[in-house]
């Protein structure tokens, strides 16, 4: 089967873990379309292909670059990050700190599902299953949340749980004929993080660029790759 | 011809141009207007601002704060909430999550509320399968999902209010109605007539009144008191929204109902402000209904007052100020206020055309 992942930087942790052999693809072939983030907001439906607008060099492949990804050119399409991340939304550090119990459930969910339907992510996957020709075996991905900062983490008060917004991502999802894929839940660590052991060596999109500072906590290693893929193809499976 | 002769001196003759007719209006539109009014004490941008009222305040609101003044939002929605999601929900429309508040009567009553007295916490009105806060109206899209949920709501509402009080410097109300629906058994004013959106309609229950100036005046006077009670410093400005009637209970034309609502909460609010050195009247009413030059500043259906409006009535507001020349416009969340209005639900009772 052929899959496309399409997505921003955070792709980087699933080509590094097939480059490391830590995933047995199971004779599926996985190409990549992706750009760093700024950029792969702007990937939209045009002429019938996801193309990447202005942006240029941005795609890259296990089978070499494309320009554009067309219709029959696979059988699954996985949607990946780009917009939703909900590690930023519900991040402690930077979040607001009003008490959950000053919202009613519904108000929280229907800021949950705008967000998630308005993600670059959704809206591709959403203009995509409407559109002819386009496999119909489709996914949706979050963004990692942040790896947890060493020490003290701070004390911030996340207004919906995870479980609240993998759940409605699910529906969204489910509303356009998508699968959602959830982060993994091995990979988690209280308070909306990732276990700051999966940021550790993680490296940019683009192959020949440095690697990450060793303390950046936005990206993820190959072995968060891993995880994530395997979850990817158990559902395609 | 014989030229006139000149008028011998009087009272007027002193009188500067914005107290003319022909020098203070004749010919001018709305913006053209100058010299419109001056608030009995300094307003500028650091001077914090709650709002509050009937439909047209919440443009007020808005205004502040894309402005940059220190508009005060007691009860905000979450950062991550989308604008719109939140203004849905009734976040950052006015200083605190109370929905319209088209009376001077329901103003007093939130007031008590903030003030201590308890609020009846056995009022919610069910609602296809949900409940409805008659005291807020559509501040929950379809309602809540518990009355317990809707009790806690508000008194977190009320709360805020409270809070917005003792932080503002200014109280800005919109005088929006006289005629309500109150419970004889204990008092309380609801939002909108009890069956038009939720609850069930008790003619033992429910009773209809239209308020005269002297109870607006009444009213505003308790208003001043219990604000002064939370915040002794408080200013009240007061405006009245030039947005008409839905519908009327009166045996009058909506017309004639709405013109004599409108001047009955004009006539009390000009003469409570002139009554007191720490109240300002506001004439956003004159803008929008006087007989000004230029086009209609109405929405076709005369009732929803365009945003062209409102910033023109805003821009004689901020005038007053010495600030920095003022940004565009905020960009309106809705395209006519046609939407925010919780007495439109009166609209579906309407027959149809003749």
């Amino acid at each position: 089967m052929k899959i496309c992942l399409i997505g921003d930087s955070q792709l980087g942790a699933l080509k590094l873990a097939i480059d490391q052999g830590l995933v047995e693809t199971g004779g599926h072939d996985i190409a990549f379309f992706a750009a760093v983030a700024g950029k792969a907001l702007k990937f939209r439906l045009v002429d019938n292909a996801i193309q990447p607008g202005a942006v240029k060099d941005i795609s890259y492949s296990t089978q070499g670059a494309f320009a554009q990804v067309n219709p029959s050119a696979f059988d699954a399409l996985v949607f990946y990050g780009t917009g939703l991340t909900f590690g930023n939304w519900m991040r402690p550090e930077d979040a607001s700190l009003e008490p959950t119990e000053n919202y009613t459930p519904a108000f929280l969910a229907a800021c949950a599902q705008a967000r998630i339907v308005r993600s670059t992510c959704f809206k591709l996957a959403e203009a995509v299953a409407s559109a002819p020709g386009w496999p119909r075996r489709l996914f949706i991905c979050p963004s990692p949340a942040r790896s947890a900062p060493l020490g003290n983490r701070p004390e911030g008060n996340a207004l919906l749980t995870l479980d609240a917004l993998n759940t409605a991502a699910s529906e969204c999802a489910a509303l356009i004929g998508a699968q959602y894929v959830p982060q993994p839940t091995a990979t988690l660590a209280p308070g909306f993080y990732t276990q700051a052991e999966f940021s550790i060596g993680s490296r940019r999109l683009i192959a020949n660029q440095p690697a990450h500072p060793i303390a950046e906590r936005n990206h993820m290693n190959a072995a968060y790759g891993a995880l994530m893929l395997r979850d990817i193809l158990a559902a395609l499976n | 011809m014989a030229k006139a002769p000149k008028p011998s001196q009087t009272p007027y003759s002193q009188r500067p141009a914005r107290a003319f007719w022909q020098t203070g209006v004749g010919g001018r539109t709305g913006p053209e207007l100058a010299d419109l009014w001056h608030p009995k004490a300094s307003l500028n941008a650091e001077t914090k601002i709650a709002t509050f009222g009937s439909c047209f305040a919440r443009h007020i609101g808005h205004h502040l704060s894309a402005r940059g003044w220190a508009w005060l939002n007691a009860e905000p929605a979450p950062a991550f909430a989308p604008p719109d999601i939140a203004e849905t929900y009734g976040y950052g429309n006015f200083s605190a999550r109370t929905g319209n508040i088209y009376t001077t009567a329901a103003l007093v009553q939130w007031l008590g509320w903030a003030t201590g007295q308890p609020p009846p916490n056995h009022e919610y009105w069910p609602h296809n399968a949900r409940w409805v806060d008659p005291f807020r109206g559509d501040i929950e899209p379809g309602g809540f999902a518990s009355p317990d949920l809707l009790l806690h709501s508000r008194s977190i509402t009320i709360a805020a209010l409270r809070h917005a009080i003792e932080q503002a410097d200014v109280f800005l109300f919109t005088l929006g109605q006289t005629e309500y629906w109150s419970n004889t058994l204990n008092g309380a004013v609801y939002q909108l007539c009890p069956g038009a959106r939720g609850g069930v309609f008790d003619e033992t229950q429910h009773i209809f009144t239209t308020s005269s100036v002297l109870n607006v005046l009444e009213e505003l006077g308790a208003t001043r008191s219990l604000l002064h009670e939370i915040n002794p410093n408080l200013r009240l400005i007061l405006s009245v929204s030039p947005v008409p009637l839905v519908a009327t209970l009166r045996d009058m034309h909506v017309l004639s109902a709405a013109v004599h609502s409108k001047s009955v909460l004009h006539a009390a609010a000009v003469e409570f402000a002139g009554a007191h050195s720490n109240v300002d009247y506001f004439p956003s009413y004159e803008l929008v209904s006087g007989p000004l030059a230029g086009p209609s500043r109405f929405d076709t259906g005369q009732r929803n007052v365009k945003l062209s409006t409102v910033d023109m009535v805003m821009a004689h507001f901020f005038a007053t100020a010495d600030t920095a020349p003022a940004p565009p416009p905020p960009k309106p969340i809705a395209q006519s206020d046609h939407n925010d209005c919780d007495e439109a639900y009166y609209a579906a009772f309407a027959p149809g055309e003749p």
